[in-house]
């Protein structure tokens, strides 16, 4: 039983790690994006722009900044308690026993009750920062982009302009993704946490409490 | 302020870890308790008889007893069990 659970701890501890690890990278890709957005849209450098767009953009960046900080800073509470298990339990080779593994579970449920209000807080600033992201990414695209309603055409101006447009969808994309899996990995442990608290009855009766 | 473990998984840890005689310090240090809370516990555990005092080289150590064996039991079996309850995380 304990080499199925290990596995599975094993993997879970991996998913999660690599979830924040693409977070942090992301949170200061829109962090870095929000700025040269803002830039940009304040100062007007891109040409042909109108001032509704530049404005819009220009807010929508601003949120996309502060999102990118919020981001980074959560990404990194996760990711303190997550490393330091995930090394331990990686790096083993002997056969790993039920003692060790239920004190690394119980390390994991401590550091899911510590940080259960941060990962709701991830949850909601990836959601909002993958629409900002998906906002800006279509807005800065439709600058670039004129099309002829008559002809049906669609005119690129700038073609330097697809792989910045590209790379703000994507973080659009890692940003949605990661909103849907940090809430499977909540729900996830929020069940084993009614679990626990359901089993405590059986452990309060081994204790004698009840007998009292 | 959400506590970050249960009393119940701070009793196992204390169990555990004094398997082999353990002083007061090693106690609290190992199961990260502040000295008031540590003496509470270990007091608990002591009425129960779960944890027995010893005495080594004129020194007082806690060390856990037979007694303790189904409750460390009982609570690995549930925890393990957690994985097989509920549907695992994956990416």
């Amino acid at each position: 039983m304990t080499d199925g659970t290990l596995n599975q701890f094993r993997n879970e501890l991996t998913a999660l790690f690599v979830i924040v690890v693409l977070n942090i990278v992301f949170g200061a890709l829109a962090m870095a994006f929000g700025v040269q957005y803002m830039v940009s849209s304040v100062s007007g450098q891109a040409a042909g722009q109108s001032m509704v767009l530049r404005i819009v953009a220009g807010s929508v960046a601003m949120v996309c900044f502060g999102l990118g900080i919020a981001w980074i800073i959560s990404s990194v509470t996760i990711f303190d308690g997550i490393e330091e298990l995930r090394e331990e339990f990686q790096d083993r080779k002997k056969p790993v026993s039920d003692e060790t593994l239920t004190s690394g579970i119980i390390r994991m449920m401590a550091h899911y009750r510590q940080n259960t209000k941060t990962i709701h807080t991830m949850i909601l600033v990836c959601t909002l920062g993958g629409f900002c992201f998906l906002a800006l990414g279509i807005i800065n695209s439709l600058e670039f982009l004129s099309i002829s309603l008559s002809s049906g055409q669609f005119t690129l101006k700038n073609y330097l302009l697809i792989p910045a447009a590209l790379l703000t969808l994507g973080i659009a994309l890692v940003s949605l993704l990661s909103s849907y899996y940090f809430s499977k990995f909540s729900r996830t442990w929020d069940l084993r946490l009614m679990e626990t608290a359901r089993s405590e009855e059986m452990l309060k009766k081994s204790l004698g409490i009840d007998t009292e | 302020m959400t506590s970050r473990r249960s009393p119940y998984e701070i009793y196992w840890e204390i169990l555990v870890f004094c398997k082999t005689p353990r002083a007061f310090t090693a106690i609290i240090n190992r199961c990260d308790l502040n000295s008031k809370s540590g003496q509470e516990y270990i007091e608990f555990l002591c009425t129960r008889g779960y944890l027995a005092r010893v005495s080594e080289r004129e020194k007082s150590r806690f060390c856990t007893t037979e007694r303790a064996a189904e409750y460390l039991s009982l609570f690995s079996r549930l925890y393990l069990d957690l994985f097989d309850s509920v549907p695992g995380f994956k990416l």
